[in-house]
């Protein structure tokens, strides 16, 4: 599941346990899914790097290079 | 024999030809033949390599005047002069190929294109909000990246940022854009902008390119074309899922701050803390109050059921104090009752009874012979006596 998606569930879970006719075990089990959802998402977030590359087509597919960019051209 | 006279005969084509929508406001694109200017307007014949119509043009002075020889695109209507039974084109406006034909012919194509449902709004893929690798689709030379590069970091230093380099116009650019497209659109990034700073309409054509729009329409990823300038419309903007103004107003779609965005994630899971915080306290106060209800029908139970003792007991009570009471009546009653026939009471009261020597009470006078022994027997106690007379 992407980040978006992840994120838009959590929302949901939030949402539903906010709802008063939502009953006790099930805002139970909404809680421990969505605490582990936004871990999940924490950890994605985590992963985001910021990476700035160049990609060029090869032969053998697509080569990943890093890529500096001046500050004039 | 009927016949139809040539004015009415030609009145009705006139409005045959008037009623014709697909013969008003077109452009006719053709070669220029003979031209005629006089009094301000201009007639002549346009033709392609099968066929020729007689034109006009009123008010030549305001128009592009064409030369013979020359292909040009006309903007009008079909016109039949009654009068002569002549059919000709009234060009109100006349354009020399270069940029008119362009314009007619992208015009079609986007025509065409919409009708085939390319643009549907209901086609387009929603952008992610938060993109973790996003592809840009673009010249790696160019002032364009650096300004997306340069607008997204201001803000966001988490989204990976790839270059896929392409030409951005001339020969080849379309078909470098199709591939690019195809290739990138398979590599799993979140979000593809194809992107190119301003240009000429001809430099800019490659970005209205058929296949192109075909390759944004068929891929799976979100794409953002940021092409030229505000006021350039390119049929890659009108595909793409969202068209952004200028390369930098794409940048700012994806730069997101990651810092609100923990912020936001870390506010969810308190919302989320505190909602089941809450939902056990309102389990405990359930608890509690139920507790306190059983506690109260129970002390209710035991109330009701003591009251309706003490009152059965209070019943027994009088009623048992009746019977005693009655009997104790009828006791003293019977003892009074005993009292008075007591006969030891009437010897107290001063009788007195009289028995034999054995002791055998005496009934009668007619048992007391003259002579006999008697004993006179009184509350204090008895004498011997003999009866005398």
């Amino acid at each position: 599941m992407q980040f978006e998606e992840k994120l838009k569930k959590l929302e949901d879970l939030v949402s539903i346990m906010e709802d008063k006719n939502t009953s006790i075990d099930d805002a139970f089990k909404h809680f421990d899914s969505g605490i582990k959802l936004s871990e999940e998402c924490l950890k994605m977030l985590e992963e985001y790097k910021g990476k700035l590359t160049l990609l060029t087509r090869q032969l053998d597919g697509i080569k990943e290079e890093g890529l500096e960019l001046g500050s004039d051209n | 024999m009927e016949y139809l006279s040539v004015t009415v005969l030609n009145s009705y084509i006139k409005n045959v030809f008037a009623a014709e929508e697909m013969l008003h406001d077109i452009q006719l694109c053709g070669e220029v033949s003979g031209i005629r200017v006089s009094g301000g307007n201009a007639f002549f014949t346009l033709k392609d390599e099968n066929a020729a119509i007689q034109c006009n043009c009123f008010g030549i002075r305001n128009n592009y005047v064409p030369k013979d020889g020359e292909t040009v695109v006309l903007f009008g209507s079909v016109d039949y002069w009654h009068k002569a039974g002549k059919l000709s084109f009234n060009a109100l406006r006349i354009t020399p190929l270069g940029e008119g034909a362009l314009a007619l012919k992208l015009e079609m194509l986007k025509n065409r294109l919409r009708e085939q449902g390319y643009f549907d709004e209901s086609h387009k893929k929603s952008i992610p909000k938060y993109p973790a690798k996003v592809c840009v689709i673009t010249s790696k030379a160019g002032a364009v990246i650096r300004d997306i590069v340069t607008t997204c970091r201001a803000k966001n230093t988490a989204t990976d940022i790839a270059v896929f380099d392409v030409k951005v116009q001339g020969e080849g650019c379309a078909a470098q854009l199709c591939a690019a497209v195809d290739t990138v659109d398979k590599l799993g990034y979140d979000l593809i902008i194809i992107a190119r700073g301003g240009g000429s309409q001809q430099e800019l054509m490659p970005f209205n390119d058929e296949s192109l729009v075909k390759a944004i329409y068929g891929a799976s990823t979100p794409i953002v074309s940021a092409v030229g300038h505000e006021t350039d419309y390119t049929l890659c903007d009108m595909v793409a899922d969202v068209r952004a103004a200028t390369p930098t107003a794409a940048a700012h779609l994806i730069a997101f701050d990651l810092k609100e965005l923990y912020v936001y994630l870390e506010e969810l899971r308190g919302i989320m803390t505190q909602s089941i915080k809450s939902r056990i306290a309102d389990g405990y106060s359930e608890i509690s109050l139920a507790l306190s209800r059983m506690n109260m029908i129970a002390e209710n139970r035991i109330t009701a059921a003591q009251s309706m003792l003490e009152h059965r007991l209070s019943d027994a009570r009088v009623s048992i104090n009746n019977a005693v009471n009655d009997r104790a009546l009828r006791l003293h009653k019977a003892i009074a009752s005993l009292n008075a026939l007591n006969p030891s009471a009437m010897l107290e009261r001063g009788y007195f009874y009289i028995t034999d020597k054995e002791g055998v009470r005496l009934k009668s006078v007619k048992q007391m012979d003259k002579g006999k022994e008697i004993v006179i027997n009184g509350s204090d106690g008895k004498v011997d006596a003999t009866i005398t007379g």
